[in-house]
């Protein structure tokens, strides 16, 4: 069974991994500060949908993950998160003539990531910052697991068994009305079961707007923002037994319509990342739609 | 012989304590805060201030660009102390501006 998929479901959980602090992009981190001392908690389920498949076996994949993140405060600079994954993945095929399906649901790897802010411009009604961030997803998720069938492929697996690490950096300028993101981010996978996912490189951007309440009042009143993001995700060939699979990998532009609505203390968010481009290797399976939804809460 | 009535001595306590209060004053500061411009953040702005023992509340305000800090009667304001904890909060203090108000 083609491992190559997993180059489509590993960027779609990354995306949204480091984002826990206040309203900001949906599929990628943010500047803006996290107080000192203070907890944020991200519950996130998403559900992503491959279906077109180019290869006679019309694979169709579908994850449906719930994330949970944990955002801390350790001083008004640097923020760390932990996040943690529980996703269903289920791939059906047909090899042979015969439909086989195939699945696993569980807990999967441990991320967690440090964030500093090295650069800052606060003014009246606005705030620009830039902060890198560094992190690292522990094998803490099952990698053996087996149906049946035998050993679940890796793109099956709740974990990956590999320790992987990311970096990047991210700029956020945001005023009462508006709100500018950009993010260039890259990740290198490790390798477990003869087995190494593609690295994956991505350059994110985001706009948000207010849209409710048009005149702002006294106080602290709930904002509702409506926002548009791109993320153009470039995903290297995945290494089997040490040669590269030549039906994965690829690069994907994602176009991501999103609502937020933002009080003081919490946050409810929807988006859904539509590919308007895949330029996927051979026979590497393509996405059809990622579907977020959400909530933040100020603890 | 007289008998005490606990009923009778609640009621004049209760109908005593708001006149002793009855011109009291406490004071007030006015922070301008620079950087601050979504509700979410602005709620981490309030619970930082409310790490001070003397501040009864803190409310931010994102139209005006302040935070209002009231403190608790008979205590004194430490403006220091509340630029570090708006600083700690992410965000950048400016001038203050500290009043007194009457309790109602």
């Amino acid at each position: 069974m083609n491992p190559s998929f997993r180059g489509i479901v590993a960027p779609a959980i990354l995306g949204v991994w480091t984002s826990a602090a206040i309203a900001a992009p949906l599929t990628f981190n943010t500047a803006l500060p996290v107080s000192t001392d203070e907890w944020i908690v991200r519950e996130q389920f998403i559900y992503m949908k491959s279906t077109d498949d180019p290869s006679p076996m019309k694979r169709r994949m579908e994850v449906s993950a719930l994330v949970t993140t944990l955002g801390y405060g350790v001083t008004r600079d640097f923020a760390v998160f932990g996040m943690l994954p529980y996703a269903d993945k289920r791939l059906s095929m047909n090899a042979g003539g015969r439909d086989a399906s195939r699945s696993r649901a569980g807990p999967g790897d441990l991320i967690l990531m440090g964030r500093y802010t090295a650069h800052e411009e606060n003014g009246r009604r606005y705030t620009f910052r830039i902060a890198p961030f560094l992190g690292v997803k522990t094998p803490t998720g099952s990698d053996g697991a087996s149906d049946s069938l035998g050993r679940l492929p890796p793109p099956l697996q709740p974990g990956s068994g590999s320790w992987d690490w990311q970096g990047g950096a991210v700029a956020s300028w945001q005023t009462l009305e508006w709100g500018g993101d950009i993010q260039f981010a890259h990740r290198a996978n490790g390798e477990a079961n003869r087995f190494r996912a593609g690295a994956t490189s991505r350059l994110d951007l985001s706009v948000q707007r207010r849209l409710w309440p048009r005149t702002l009042g006294e106080g602290v009143p709930g904002f509702l923002y409506g926002g548009l993001e791109a993320n153009l995700v470039h995903v290297g060939k995945n290494r089997m037994r040490g040669e590269d699979d030549p039906n994965s990998g690829g690069t994907t532009l994602y176009l991501t319509p999103t609502v937020q609505y933002v009080t003081r203390k919490w946050v409810l968010e929807a988006g859904i990342q539509i590919p308007v481009s895949q330029r996927l290797n051979g026979t590497a399976l393509e996405n059809d739609y990622i579907l977020t939804t959400g909530f933040r809460l100020n603890l | 012989m007289k008998t005490f009535r606990p009923g009778l001595a609640a009621m004049l306590l209760a109908l005593a304590v708001p006149l002793l209060a009855f011109g009291a004053e406490r004071q007030v500061v006015d922070i301008a805060v620079r950087g601050m411009t979504c509700p979410f953040c602005a709620y981490g702005l309030e619970k930082n201030l409310g790490k001070a023992g003397e501040v009864e509340q803190a409310s931010a305000s994102l139209k005006s660009q302040n935070v209002h800090i009231v403190l608790k009667p008979g205590t004194q304001p430490n403006i220091v102390r509340y630029k570090q904890l708006i600083n700690d909060a992410g965000f950048t203090p400016g001038e203050a501006h500290v009043s007194t108000e009457e309790i109602e």
